[in-house]
């Protein structure tokens, strides 16, 4: 029997508005996440890339003074600095800051550093995880936007149907066909959001432990500092 | 010292978002191509069906008009054009009839000549006729007599066909019986038929359909076709795929000879009334 098929084009064009509507938000959301993947992915990268340059400069026995110095040469350089050199940085300078008048309480000179670590910590936290939420919500609730235009796509097309007196499968394919490629959109958005979700949370958590790891490091070594003067 | 940094995201951004629109892009490009592909059987069915419409939508009236003004002249012309051709035609004939008057008193002579040749010839001939006549006669002896043997086994046969003549009748009464499994056969057909996407209002094909007494299908050829194949072998399935009349085991239990008669095989016309299309 010679088939006769039905282009994907001409399904899209011949769909409902409803399902028209459905099949133009899952584009969009695929596109968007697909940037903001790419963005992630560049970003986390640059991160992790950057710790590692940070941390063997850190303990390679440099003067702190220097290298807190150097950041602020290339913060000037308006080159940026980021991730866990924002942390060291941050607490660098209140420690420098209290210990500057004589007599401060050691203890409280170690309180308010760790407290200025934390802030900056969470600051670098919050953004590990931009657009991380966006991901999440696309892979949860695109295959329900595509679910909602196949089901009423078929349901149109029963309708169809039930005005007809004789149902061949040739009347309703069409239809159904139509309708489930907003399933299929759907799940072509939803399944790389949920893959970069997981990657993405778990490469920015990782991250995250690191600089943890870093500001406890540092704040020890800070402690010896003050307590050994 | 903040702009160069935003620059910087920025350009990660755009980056990012020229990359998703590529990677879209493929894949829609694919998705179509591998479409087109698939579409192209389609594209030349839908064109024949509106030459059809637009044939019947044509008749325009003014046009007419005019046309009738230029053919009114062409016809005075032409007429005028075929008295002169006329006139010329009858001065020929004259000539003509001159000359063949002439020439058949030239045959005359011939023909004079011609008949004493022949009549020597005839006196020849006349003995080898009677000849042939002695062998004609017993010819014609022999078909008698065949035709005598013809006769009695006519006589034979209209002795049966007097015999059967009862059980005939009693058919022609089960002829509206045998219209109703026609009937019957036909919406099973129906009811099992997929409706191929070529099929259009006023197809039919003629199957011709072997059964066995249990109604099950041992055969099914098509005779004539429709002139689309699709539609011929989806007929032809939907009978396979109906399998067996399970009415028709009933009708052959009841009066196998009818079966035998209607249904050991039988052509079926396969005409669908309700496409849509």
């Amino acid at each position: 029997m010679p088939e006769q098929q039905l282009s994907l084009l001409s399904l899209v064009i011949g769909a409902s508005v409803p399902v028209q509507l459905v099949m133009f938000i899952l584009l969009i959301t695929s596109m968007v996440s697909w940037l903001m993947i790419g963005q992630r992915w560049w970003y986390l990268r640059q991160m992790a890339v950057g710790f590692k340059v940070f941390e063997g400069t850190f303990w390679s026995g440099v003067d702190l003074n220097e290298l807190f110095r150097d950041g602020s040469v290339r913060l000037k350089d308006s080159a940026g600095v980021d991730g866990v050199e924002n942390v060291f940085r941050s607490g660098f300078r209140e420690f420098n800051r209290l210990t500057k008048n004589e007599g401060t309480d050691p203890d409280a000179v170690m309180e308010g550093t760790e407290r200025a670590m934390r802030v900056a910590l969470s600051r670098e936290e919050e953004k590990l995880n931009t657009h991380l939420p966006f991901l999440a919500s696309v892979a949860s609730v695109s295959p329900y936007i595509g679910l909602f235009g196949t089901v009423w796509g078929i349901m149109q097309s029963f309708r169809g149907l039930a005005t007809m007196q004789q149902a061949t499968l040739a009347v309703v394919a069409p239809g159904i066909s139509e309708a489930l490629i907003a399933t299929a959109m759907g799940l072509f958005a939803a399944i790389p959001a949920v893959v970069a979700y997981n990657r993405f949370a778990a490469d920015a958590d990782a991250l995250y432990g690191r600089y943890d790891t870093f500001a406890d490091e540092f704040t020890s070594l800070l402690h010896r500092r003050v307590h050994s003067s | 010292m903040r702009i160069s940094k935003d620059l910087k995201k920025w350009a990660v951004y755009s980056l990012a978002g020229l990359f998703s629109l590529a990677l879209h892009g493929v894949v829609v490009f694919l998705l179509l191509l591998g479409g087109a592909e698939k579409s192209t059987t389609q594209k030349p069915r839908p064109a024949n069906f509106v030459r059809a419409t637009l044939v019947q939508l044509q008749p325009k009236v003014p046009v007419r008009d005019q046309r009738a003004a230029k053919e009114k002249a062409a016809v005075a012309k032409k007429r005028a054009e075929q008295r002169r051709q006329e006139q010329v035609r009858k001065q020929k004939a004259a000539e003509r009839k001159q000359r063949e008057q002439k020439k058949q008193r030239a045959e005359k002579n011939r023909r004079d000549k011609a008949l004493k040749k022949k009549q020597a010839d005839a006196r020849a001939q006349q003995a080898a006729e009677q000849k042939q006549q002695v062998a004609r006669e017993q010819r014609a002896r022999e078909a008698e007599r065949q035709q005598e043997l013809q006769r009695e086994a006519r006589a034979q046969a209209l002795a049966s066909a007097l015999d059967s003549e009862d059980e005939f009748l009693a058919d022609e009464e089960s002829g509206s019986l045998v219209q109703g499994y026609q009937q019957y056969i036909q919406q099973r057909i129906i009811a099992n038929w997929n409706r191929p996407l070529s099929a259009r209002r006023g197809m039919e094909t003629i199957l011709s359909i072997q059964l066995v007494p249990t109604g099950q299908v041992v055969g099914v050829t098509v005779l004539k076709s429709s002139g689309n194949p699709a539609f011929d072998l989806s007929a032809q399935q939907a009978v396979k795929k109906v399998g067996r009349f399970d009415k028709l085991q009933q009708l052959s239990q009841q009066s196998p000879r009818l079966f035998e008669r209607s249904f050991r095989q039988f052509q079926l016309v396969f005409r669908p009334e309700d496409l849509r299309l």
